[in-house]
């Protein structure tokens, strides 16, 4: 975003010794003004042996000491303007998010010089301690109509990059995600300041008042709710009931294998990290599993409604999860499989019970959404039914569509009535 | 459990002795110094909002007390405690008069749930209320040690109708359970609700106008024992069900001592889902359970009936025979093992309600049922249903002499489903007792044979059931 042109691959062994920034730096001259060898794609020769690092580039911290203000870690900063990664983070996206009322998501990723991410095909890709994810939650700016209630857009995103303009974007959050030296790992919430340079430490949580602005149509006020510690658990310690150690959820294979839009450099992002020797034991984008972005139309609705379910559902709804208990299991794996009880299909709900409508029974009946539990808690919002508990206060309208068609067209018997 | 009482007195006995030998010492007994405040924080009424209680909650140290100051206060989303061991969470007084105890009230909540605890071992909840909290009220999974203590859970305003709190007091996937001297009220399932535990205690907790009021399920060695379960849908049920991952069975339940009446509430406008299983007018459900036992209730006004045994077959309960739990065990759906004595029940069975008032058309019972009146009135007997029904239905695996078409069938020794020795006031006007009713549904549905009554003989046993411990 910084340069005009094409930057050069960065050598991994390089990455071991030079301070980020400044590798940055020499390859955007190397590139641009440098040597005069022609053109973008010049390759520079490996450089000396520099200096000890200067004290640049991120500093990850223990979650527990973990400083008020965003700045502090260098992952980001921000002027007002303009929102950058720092060069020394890798930003990557998903085949299919998390909803989270319509809010935009810049994710990046730290991996300590030296360390590499042990790729795996199932479950979150294993990272190095010290990584640090960071993912910074923001909204188009909008017009409302209420002084009292933050107006924010409502559109799908497609930005990319390592960069968020501050002229038509409102940031509101960045939360880190710390693997620590044990192993485990914590998540660190900020809210960004008014006057977005920088974020505040806010463990506790927060609450938002937003007005939700489309493109057409009318406005909706609601409460953007930033998470606090225990909340985070919930989602995050998806395999020890929602308690303890948080794990990514995001960064699975499957989800990460699309591309990106590195500032003008289009690349697979699997590819990509292995470019930059992030990766061990990789073997390669054609083996590598993906899932379907659940917006895609050219893809089934099953591959999409499996996307959907599991990255918005199965982190509490899965054997492991905080909503273990309920026996419906909505992972990737699981949603399409012939044990069709358990994700849902012709299955009385256990720990909830009830629309409070006539006709709702199970929590997928197939053929007939307008009666399935899954469907009705998907769209509703208020205390009483909202599904995800945690993170959405207004209705995702355009998944609801997909999962209604969904159910729609499977091939199940109808349930008993 | 008798000898457990004569060891509390004996001990208590020898605590009185001791103290009283302490006293003879003479006037130089010295008063001991006041105990050190347990580490912990107090909560002032400025942090009594969700925000600032989770962080103290999440700040919170092995081992603390977080004590929570009178009043009643709003909380705009769930508390939450996570992986933390020997937590108390203690308020003040009973939490009903919010001048002097403490009220944690989430009608204006944006999400649901009141308090929720996952892994926190050895975990204490005392003296306080949770109110109109949307899903449920006091949720705590996955810890071995939980005490429910002198608490309320309670949707506030005309819960028949309006109430979106699924359970009250619910603890799920954990052992070493105690929920005691609380109130519930409201829930549109069950109040107290047990679930994928083991070693459970549920004693002296007044529970009323929820559509089940205690509920034991998927559950191992539970006892429910001398509370008040009044005006509920079902009184105490003890269940198996399909679905959950822990344990698909329940076994060694005893519920005694309880007083149970007038559970004839109609299920609340928003329940749905299993425990519609139950007919209105049920004072005591057990439903696919094995080693269970009834005793010693005081089971009276009941439109249904007193006490009604079936296995998951005889509720329509389907499942997958294939699933399994954990434990690597499939879904069981017969009762064995079920010892119902002693208990007085009276005023029953006088408008049966549930799968008995619904037409047979739709899968229902209707037709047996008024089949079985008009037959009543033919004799000149009072038109009521039974003290205590089972469904006949026999596991062809473990019992023996079924018929071709599944029905009939004995169980042996101490597999059998017992009901005898209870103390029944006779309807009046009947020419005997209506204790029993042997439904034997399969030969009901299948035309082969019918209910047995008034002489109920598979039922007429007694048995000798394991010893039921309790949280220990």
């Amino acid at each position: 975003m910084t340069t005009p042109c094409t930057p050069a691959p960065r050598p991994a062994s390089a990455k071991a010794w030079l301070a980020p920034a400044l590798l940055a730096t020499l390859f955007a001259l190397a590139a641009c003004g440098g040597g005069g060898s022609g053109g973008g794609e010049a390759t520079p020769p490996p450089p000396p042996p520099p200096p000890p690092p200067p004290a640049a580039g991120p500093t990850i911290f223990d979650p527990s000491e973990a400083p008020t203000k965003l700045s502090a870690w260098h992952l980001v900063t921000a002027d007002g303007a303009k929102l950058q990664l720092d060069t020394a983070l890798v930003p990557y996206d998903l085949n299919t998010a998390l909803f989270s009322d319509y809010a935009f998501k810049l994710r990046a990723m730290y991996v300590p010089a030296g360390k590499t991410i042990a790729y795996q095909a199932e479950g979150a890709l294993d990272f190095p301690p010290g990584t640090a994810l960071v993912k910074t939650f923001y909204y188009p700016k909008a017009t409302g109509t209420d002084p009292d209630a933050m107006p924010v857009g409502q559109k799908t995103q497609t930005a990319q990059g390592t960069s968020i303009d501050l002229g038509t974007n409102r940031l509101i959050e960045t939360r880190i995600l710390v693997r620590k030296a044990d192993g485990t790992w914590a998540g660190i919430p900020y809210v960004w300041d008014a006057d977005q340079k920088d974020a505040t430490l806010t463990p506790q949580g927060k609450y938002l008042s937003m007005e939700l602005v489309p493109d057409t149509g009318a406005s909706q006020k609601f409460t953007y709710s930033v998470p606090n510690t225990q909340t985070c658990e919930q989602c995050h310690a998806s395999a020890t009931n929602g308690s303890g150690s948080a794990v990514p959820i995001g960064p699975k294979a499957g989800n990460l294998n699309k591309n990106y839009d590195y500032g003008g450099v289009v690349q697979n992002q699997l590819a990509h990290l292995d470019g930059l020797h992030l990766l061990s034991g990789f073997t390669g984008v054609g083996e590598a599993p993906a899932i379907a972005d659940w917006r895609d139309t050219g893809q089934t609705l099953e591959a999409r409604a499996k996307s959907y379910l599991d990255v918005n559902c199965a982190h509490c709804h899965n054997a492991k999860g905080y909503a273990s208990q309920s026996g419906l299991l909505l992972t990737h794996d699981n949603v399409g499989s012939a044990a069709a009880d358990t994700w849902g299909v012709c299955k009385l709900p256990l720990a909830y019970v009830g629309t409070g409508l006539p006709g709702y029974k199970y929590d997928i009946n197939p053929g007939s959404p307008e009666t399935s539990i899954l469907l009705f808690r998907m769209s509703h919002v208020g205390a009483g039914q909202t599904m995800p508990v945690v993170g959405r206060q207004t209705n995702h309208v355009e998944a609801i569509s997909m999962v209604n068609d969904w159910i729609a067209q499977l091939p199940q018997a109808p349930c008993a009535p | 459990m008798h000898t457990h009482k004569n060891r509390i007195l004996a001990l208590t006995m020898l605590t009185v002795a001791a103290l009283s030998g302490c006293g003879d010492g003479g006037d130089a007994t010295q008063t001991p110094p006041p105990p050190a405040p347990a580490p912990g924080t107090t909560v002032t009424a400025a942090q009594m909002n969700d925000t600032d209680l989770n962080a103290i909650l999440a700040a919170a140290n092995d081992g603390d007390t977080i004590t929570l100051p009178a009043g009643k206060f709003a909380m705009l989303g769930p508390l939450q405690i996570t992986a933390k061991k020997n937590l108390t969470v203690v308020g003040q007084g009973n939490g009903t008069d919010p001048s002097k105890d403490t009220i944690l009230s989430f009608k204006t909540a944006l999400t649901q749930n009141g308090l929720s605890v996952t892994t926190a071992d050895s975990s204490t909840f005392k003296n306080f209320a949770i109110e109109d909290a949307s899903g449920n009220a006091l949720f705590v999974q996955s810890s071995n040690g939980v005490t429910m203590d002198t608490l309320r859970a309670e949707w506030t305003t005309d819960p028949e109708h309006t109430s979106t709190m699924a359970y009250g007091l619910y603890p799920v996937k954990s052992d070493n359970v105690l929920v005691t001297n609380s109130i519930v009220v409201g829930s549109r399932d069950a109040g107290v609700y047990v679930g994928q535990s083991t070693n459970i205690t549920v004693t002296n907790n007044d529970v009323h106008h929820n559509v089940a009021g205690v509920e034991i399920e998927n559950s191992h060695n539970a006892i429910v024992e001398g509370n008040d379960v009044h005006e509920n849908t079902g009184g105490i049920l003890v269940f198996a069900l399909p679905g959950p991952t822990r344990f698909l069975d329940t076994h060694d339940v005893i519920v005694r001592g309880n007083t149970i009446h007038d559970n004839n509430l109609p299920p609340a406008d928003n329940a749905q889902g299993l425990v519609l299983t139950i007919p209105p007018g049920t004072g005591a459900m057990v439903l696919a359970s094995q080693n269970v036992e009834v005793t010693a209730n005081k089971i009276t006004d009941h439109k249904t009936t007193g006490v009604l045994v079936t296995s998951a077959l005889g509720a329509g309960i389907t499942f997958s025979p294939e699933t399994k739990d954990e434990q690597g065990n499939p879904y069981d759906p017969y009762e064995r093992g079920v010892y119902v004595h002693n208990n007085v029940i009276r005023d029953f069975g006088t408008s049966p309600g549930g799968a008995f008032a619904t037409p047979t058309a739709d899968g229902g019972l209707q037709d047996f049922t008024l089949g079985f009146m008009a037959g009543l009135a033919a004799m000149g007997q009072p038109q009521v249903f039974p003290a205590v029904l089972w469904d006949g239905i026999v596991d062809p695996a473990t019992g023996s002499g079924l018929e071709a078409d599944g029905s009939g069938g004995v169980y042996a020794g101490n597999l059998q489903v017992c009901s005898m020795g209870n103390h029944i006031a006779w309807p009046e006007g009947a020419a005997f007792p209506f204790e029993n009713l042997d439904l034997n549904l399969i030969a009901l549905m299948t035309g082969s044979g019918g209910p047995n009554f008034p002489f109920s003989e598979r039922l007429t046993c007694t048995i000798e059931l394991p010893e039921v411990t309790g949280r220990s």
